[in-house]
């Protein structure tokens, strides 16, 4: 028997949602221009969009390019940073490069990558890479050095080899970091997407946005923008809880929070 | 002996720039590519200085320099003031919560064409979509800063100052200020 | 696992004693010099000379910064003499093995396994098949004194019951010689005199060799045959002490027996003489 205070915290975001479209349906109906449709007006074209089967195509690619970005990402990225979490050499040989390269916004890269390689498909995916990369790097390198020396010892003494040790101790022992890196490269997957697209048009959920900015349907611009925040808030939600699954022996973190727990 | 170490320690850490950038010069010199797709780096060298001397040049770069750090201090004073009353109030932080929850995923490049829409071309726009980019992550470190300060440390603050609200915020701020700088 | 029954009127004599040539570790002029930060040469351990023999406990005693850590982290092959040779069973010793388990002061369990799994993580390592590896690891368990705490994970045991759980999984994968850093410096003084009886009960059983490092001079000589004492940095053995105590010790009696203190006090001046001069020849 859920107690209603519990009940309420449960659908607390949910709340919040209604809450923030009654906002804006309110201030819609105090502005009342054009260019500001109600919050009503919009929820009512994301069926058409989502019906209309070029649209969904568009959205389909975006998400199959995030996907494709992403695990191409995390699959470079996360041994390297092992790599220079362990190995001295290797850490100052990247580190330097990884400092120099980390604050630069890799959306704003957009522009030499589209004269190299188009404004296709590659394109798009290797700033989503670009974008992912980075943090997940950071957060291995950081997760991996922090690991126990004394841990490592302990397998070494049960017979581990080096690479042994780096697969069975450092990999899960780093894993809780390893996987705030990867929520935070979740966050700049989604960011890199629609910025890309927005910049390279031709195909995905930013080009429908910017499209439909441009062509004036103002009733679609703001009902992606709701659909785009719905692929966020869905990706995080489900990647919180398989991060929950995966770690749920390690010791709660102090790092730099995405959101509320 | 420390400052040779010193040294050494900086040479190690150029290394890598100074090849990549010898690795770009070789791409450009031995004509893996066209000088249009990659000029060599000396020719890029050049052309920002060129550039940081032309007028309508260092307009643009003061324009988007003013943006970043409009919306930057607009995130800092949302950023820290929610932050902090929402570790104060159990109230306030009810509301906060579910909100941050549902917006904080959100990527605020996707309201940029809202933003367009309803404040125009000009600076607002811009200034409003760098504030609710970097209004977030201070929030939350903010608030996780805050509500790290210890309990008793602020219950002996509040019993020992006369004036409670002048006391009881320079702690909490004072204390949360590490881990809400790392939010920035 | 041999389980020998304990015999509590015989003296613990040491292996050479009875007649038997075993030993087991030899440290042979062994000097560690470390490279600090500022690139400066710290020497560490300055030509240490010691013969462990087969199934003797061996305290290693010192102030901090003595080396005394350094030792057994040589002898555990996880670090590399500058100077000297070490060896056990005549071998010299070139890296970490399960010949040679550690049991360190901050646990160093593995947190994304369970009790059960942290111990069976060395048997399976070596080969042995799932079941038998389960089912040696539950009597280790049980041993250890936590039964029913076998599917628990690191982050919800106590300090005391993670240092079982790490002298467990050590004991699974049949070490014969046990290295302990400072295993009990971490916990309050109730559960250190506790595990303090358990590991001398479970010792008692198959009388493994013991290198156990130490600042505790009582807890030295509670536990140990003989005790090393180290001088401050750059540490040198000064003495080594025959602690002629029947075995089983018990606490109770241990404490108020003068044979004992008079070791406690003899070596407590040992190790506040400031004095480096009494170099063991």
């Amino acid at each position: 028997m859920i107690s209603g205070r519990a009940l309420i915290s449960r659908l607390a975001p949910l709340l919040a949602c209604i809450g923030l479209l009654g906002v804006w349906q309110i201030a819609a109906l105090v502005l009342s221009t054009d260019s500001f449709p109600t919050a009503l007006e919009a929820l009512r074209a994301i069926p058409s969009i989502l019906g209309d089967r070029e649209s969904l195509i568009n959205i389909l690619a975006s998400i199959r390019r995030m996907a494709i970005g992403f695990g191409v990402a995390i699959m470079v990225s996360i041994p390297l940073g092992l790599m220079m979490g362990r190995s001295r050499g290797v850490a100052s040989f990247f580190n330097p490069l990884l400092m120099v390269t980390y604050p630069v916004p890799k959306a704003a890269l957009m522009p030499i990558i589209m004269l190299w390689l188009g404004v296709g498909e590659v394109a798009k995916i290797l700033v989503i890479f670009l974008g992912v990369s980075l943090p997940v790097i950071y957060h291995s390198f950081q997760g991996a050095k922090a690991v126990e020396e004394k841990m490592l010892w302990s397998g070494a003494a049960m017979g581990l080899s080096a690479m042994q040790r780096m697969i069975r101790i450092v990999l899960p022992a780093a894993l809780p970091e390893i996987l705030t890196g990867c929520r935070t490269g979740l966050v700049l997957a989604l960011i890199t997407m629609v910025t890309s697209e927005m910049i390279a048009r031709q195909s995905g959920a930013g080009n429908i946005l910017f499209n439909s900015l441009d062509m004036g349907q103002y009733d679609t611009v703001y009902a992606m923008i709701i659909i785009i925040g719905a692929m966020g808030i869905g990706l995080d939600a489900a990647f919180e809880k398989l991060r929950g699954r995966l770690v749920r022996w390690s010791e709660p973190g102090f790092d730099i929070p995405l959101s509320f727990a | 002996m420390n400052a040779r170490a010193v040294t050494s320690d900086v040479l190690l850490g150029i290394a890598p720039i100074a090849l990549l950038i010898a690795v770009w010069q070789a791409i450009a010199s031995l004509g893996y590519a066209p000088a249009t797709l990659l000029p060599p780096p000396g020719v890029v060298l050049m052309r920002l200085a060129q550039q940081l001397t032309n007028s309508t040049f260092q307009r643009e770069i003061a324009a988007t320099l003013f943006r970043l750090f409009a919306g930057f201090s607009v995130a800092v004073i949302f950023g820290v003031t929610i932050g902090l009353v929402a570790a104060a109030s159990p109230a306030v932080n009810a509301v906060v919560r579910p909100i941050v929850r549902v917006l904080a995923p959100l990527p605020k490049v996707a309201l940029y064409p809202a933003l367009l829409l309803l404040l125009g071309f000009g600076h607002e726009s811009k200034i409003t979509l760098v504030a609710a980019d970097a209004l977030f992550p201070i929030l939350l470190s903010t608030y996780y800063g805050a509500s790290m300060v210890e309990q008793k440390l602020i219950w002996s603050v509040r019993r020992a100052a006369k004036f409670c609200s002048r006391w009881c915020y320079r702690p909490r701020c004072l204390r949360s200020s590490p881990v809400a700088a790392s939010g920035w | 696992m041999k389980v020998l029954p304990s015999r509590p009127d015989v003296q613990a004599k040491s292996a050479s004693a009875r007649g038997l040539a075993t030993a087991m570790i030899e440290i042979e002029r062994v000097s560690q010099v470390f490279q600090t930060s500022g690139r400066q040469n710290h020497l560490a351990l300055s030509e240490i000379s010691l013969t462990i023999e087969d199934g003797a406990f061996v305290s290693i005693l010192g102030p901090s910064g003595c080396g005394k850590s350094t030792l057994l982290y040589i002898v555990g092959g996880f670090v590399s003499p500058t100077e000297g040779v070490a060896k056990v069973r005549g071998k010299a010793i070139t890296g970490p093995g399960p010949d040679r388990g550690p049991v360190f002061q901050e646990f160093a369990l593995f947190p994304w396994k369970s009790v059960l799994g942290n111990v069976m993580y060395g048997p399976r390592q070596q080969g042995v098949k799932y079941a038998e590896a389960e089912a040696q690891s539950r009597r280790l368990i049980e041993m250890v004194g936590l039964r029913g705490f076998e599917h628990f994970y690191p982050k919800e045991l106590s300090g005391g019951m993670k240092q079982r759980v790490a002298l467990a999984r050590t004991l699974a994968y049949h070490p014969a010689v046990l290295l302990m850093d400072e295993p009990f410096g971490a916990l309050d003084a109730h559960t250190r005199t506790r595990l303090q009886n358990d590991l001398l009960n479970i010792w008692e059983r198959d009388r493994k060799t013991v290198l156990f490092v130490t600042h505790s001079v009582d807890e030295a000589v509670f536990l140990s045959d003989k005790v090393v004492v180290m001088t401050r940095s750059p540490g040198r053995i000064k003495q080594v002490v025959d602690i002629d105590l029947s075995r089983p010790r018990r606490r109770a009696e241990l404490l108020l027996d003068p044979r004992y203190q008079k070791y406690v006090v003899e070596i407590e001046r040992m190790i506040d003489d400031t004095s480096d001069d009494e170099l063991q020849p």
